[in-house]
């Protein structure tokens, strides 16, 4: 009997791809990782490597801070 | 001496005047206790969420090279002014910025080779059609030639 087995497709890093910086002040590309109330979305959907998830959380908080991207939007 | 970003947003509901004021009072005081390397008003934007009840803010960044003991200072100045909504002040990674522009200047060069290899084969492939049509030409000239004999009897026959 053959076996279904969902396998979710294997990403790459897309900032190890391109080697760009991960920039605080460009929050339009910010909003493409965090989810439509603004909560960060988590390395199995960015499919960013340990290194660059972390780098990307600080420059979500970082924009947050500066009122760039949103805490949370409730509506 | 550290290289450091400032972001600054001043209240955008104040007399245009008073902005000004306020952008002027902070790049000074970075222009006289380090050096700015590059201060870029970004001018009224939207912001985010809500600060003090107002929607809309100044965005002031300045880049400088400073002593490490005139951040706390600064930050100190930047939070009693009232008319500042919101600041960040950070050091800047020089490596990862580095880094990031020496990629960023090999896709140049790889984009830069890509665009001159495209044009020279189309320079080429051009100069091909054009050595064709000449070829063509040449040949067709040589034929009318050795049927310049034969025409006149063709063309009597004809007639
Ligand atoms: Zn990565």
């Amino acid at each position: 009997m053959k076996r279904e087995v969902r396998r979710p497709k294997k990403k790459v890093c897309s900032f190890c791809v391109d080697k760009t910086l991960i920039d605080y002040k460009d929050a339009n590309r910010l909003k493409r990782f965090v989810t439509e109330r603004g909560k960060i979305l988590p390395r199995r959907i960015t499919g960013c490597c340990a290194a660059h998830q972390r780098e990307l959380t600080v420059a979500i908080k970082r924009a947050r801070h500066i009122a760039l991207l949103p805490y949370t939007t409730n509506e | 001496m550290k290289k450091y970003e400032l972001i600054f947003v001043t209240d955008a509901s104040l007399e245009l005047e008073v902005i000004n004021e306020v952008v002027n009072k902070f790049t000074d005081l970075v222009k006289n206790n380090a050096t700015i390397v590059e201060a870029t008003n970004w001018g009224k934007r939207k912001l985010a969420y809500e600060v003090n009840k107002k929607w809309d803010g100044f965005y002031t960044l300045i880049q400088f090279d400073g002593p490490a003991d005139f951040i706390k200072e600064l930050e100190r100045v930047l939070r009693i002014d009232e008319r500042v909504m919101k600041f960040l002040v950070i050091k800047v990674d020089e490596k990862k910025i580095a880094q990031a522009e020496f990629y960023a200047q090999k896709r140049r060069e790889r984009e830069a080779a890509r665009s001159a290899r495209f044009a020279a084969e189309r320079a080429a492939s051009q100069e091909a059609a054009v050595n064709a049509a000449a070829a063509t030409a040449t040949t067709t000239t040589e034929e009318v030639k050795t049927q310049t004999p034969s025409e006149p009897v063709q063309e009597t026959v004809q007639d």
